[in-house]
């Protein structure tokens, strides 16, 4: 999993104080997730200033819908999750209403991409190491071509790590529809960068580990 | 084995991520020891989804914190503030409706005596002098009597005469009244100080004009007396007698009241908003 939850217990009392309305409580939880939520919106819409626009109004809504959680802190990150999921949606039908050049778009968001801003990943694996600003563009292109509800959950499942029970309540859907969403996703993912010949090596190195 | 036979994506998918009920994932892991398609499916979804996982994290453009312009107002302070629109609005159609009511009651004190019909006002005027010149009587030309008697107006003599200035002007009115009909106008006059009596004969047309026309008038009264002066009194009489604008007045202190109390409601609550917003301003 690639976040590690914060121990819920330990922002209980700042979720309680947030759902009464306390803006500096809730923005010890904007700090703790912020970071996730941009990230799940980037890599949904594929696009800089729009991940950040469905961030800021997925914190808002969440501020302004916090009464309505009910249940344990440790149901928390889901429902942001799935409040941010929505932001996203509103993001990507606003931006049918303004087509935009997305090939630019892609280009702006690569290029935001510098090494400073890359996380060391926990666990990199050979392509981690081997993959560079070039690839992660084409991934991410490969991505922006699913539907986006397929988008949404190869994001959740295989780039956030979440697993199908939290996908399944941050996209609001049942256990089964996550599961098939996902291997449509990923099989078409499979199609797409195997045209891409982005596969080959990786496949290659697979099979090498395997044997 | 056969095409049809090669495990669906979805097999493949929960296969990746152990999902796979033990008898399934046997049967899975059988297929793709033997099938050297499936294995490449598998090891090419394995490397996709290795791909997606090895995406760069961003680092937020920037802190997403909810400060004092994005903040959006706690759940209370937003029932507040919709108390406090609800009561200002309130208080405002309130003011409103006391300006109008206030203003429709001057409207109709002012315009009343031209709007109301002459017949009325002209009547309590002549019940009002009536009263306080009773004892005057005797001092009435007996022309004049039978002038108003002729007129067929049975009070009319007794009010007539009545009037305070009545010594100059029962005999002007006489004369313009009888003007036309010559002779009487000089009986009339004798009675009147011997000065008065030509300027009074010879009385300005207008006069004239205006007494005969309401004697003219079908309405039973006879008005010798000038208006100016009795005109507090009649108007004191009128208020008493016929008010269209007396339900506005109640009706206007009410509002006025309400107002003032919605007024300072929403005030009250003006502060105590501004006390609940400022811990908000703390994240900038």
């Amino acid at each position: 999993m690639r976040f590690v939850d914060t121990d819920a217990a330990a922002f209980e009392p700042a979720l309680r104080a947030a759902q009464q309305g306390d803006v500096a409580a809730f923005n010890q939880l904007v700090h703790i997730y912020q970071r996730q939520v941009y990230n799940v919106c980037f890599r949904t819409l594929g696009h800089a200033e729009d991940a950040a626009d469905a961030t800021q109004d997925a914190f808002l809504g969440a501020f302004r819908g916090l009464r309505t959680f009910r249940g344990p802190a440790t149901g928390f990150r889901p429902w942001l999750l799935r409040v941010a999921v929505n932001a996203c949606y509103d993001q990507l039908r606003r931006r049918q209403r303004r087509p935009t050049d997305s090939l630019d778009a892609l280009g702006e968001a690569a290029d935001e991409l510098s090494p400073a801003e890359r996380l060391p990943d926990p666990t990199p694996g050979p392509e981690a190491r081997a993959m560079g600003s070039e690839t992660a563009r084409q991934i991410q292109e490969a991505i922006d071509r699913l539907a986006p509800e397929q988008r949404m959950t190869v994001v959740l499942c295989d780039v956030q790590g979440l697993n199908y029970e939290e996908a399944a309540q941050a996209l609001g859907v049942e256990l089964g529809t996550v599961k098939s969403r996902l291997s449509r996703a990923r099989a078409q993912l499979r199609q797409v960068l195997a045209e891409k010949e982005l596969l080959s090596k990786s496949a290659r190195l697979q099979q090498e580990r395997n044997t | 084995m056969t095409v049809t036979d090669h495990l669906p994506d979805e097999t493949l998918s929960a296969l990746l991520d152990q999902q796979l009920e033990p008898a399934d994932l046997r049967a899975a892991n059988a297929h793709v020891e033997a099938c050297a398609s499936c294995a490449q499916r598998l090891a090419d979804l394995r490397s996709v989804v290795a791909m997606l996982h090895s995406l760069p994290q961003v680092e937020p453009p920037r802190d997403f914190a909810l400060g004092p312009r994005l903040v959006a107002d706690p759940p209370n302070v937003i029932r507040l503030q919709r108390w406090y629109t609800w009561t200002r609005a309130g208080a405002a159609s309130l003011v409103a409706a006391f300006v109008f009511l206030v203003a429709g009651s001057v409207y109709l004190d002012t315009a009343a005596p031209r709007a109301a019909p002459a017949t009325s006002a002209l009547l309590v005027r002549n019940e009002a002098t009536a009263v306080p010149t009773a004892p005057a009587a005797p001092a009435v030309p007996q022309v004049a009597r039978d002038r108003a008697a002729d007129a067929a107006q049975p009070a009319a003599p007794a009010r007539q005469p009545a009037a305070p200035t009545a010594a100059q002007l029962a005999p002007r009115a006489q004369s313009a009244t009888t003007g036309e009909a010559s002779g009487a106008a000089a009986a009339a006059q004798a009675p009147g100080p011997a000065d008065g009596a030509q300027p009074a004969a010879e009385a300005p047309s207008d006069q004239v004009a205006a007494a005969t026309s309401v004697r003219a008038l079908p309405t039973p009264v006879p008005t010798p007396v000038p208006t100016s002066a009795l005109a507090p009194v009649a108007a004191v009489t009128r208020v008493a007698t016929a008010d269209p604008a007396a339900p506005l007045r109640p009706a206007a202190v009410v509002a006025g009241v309400l107002a003032v109390l919605a007024l300072l409601l929403a005030l009250v609550m003006r502060r105590s908003l501004a006390r609940s917003r400022a811990p908000n301003l703390i994240q900038e």
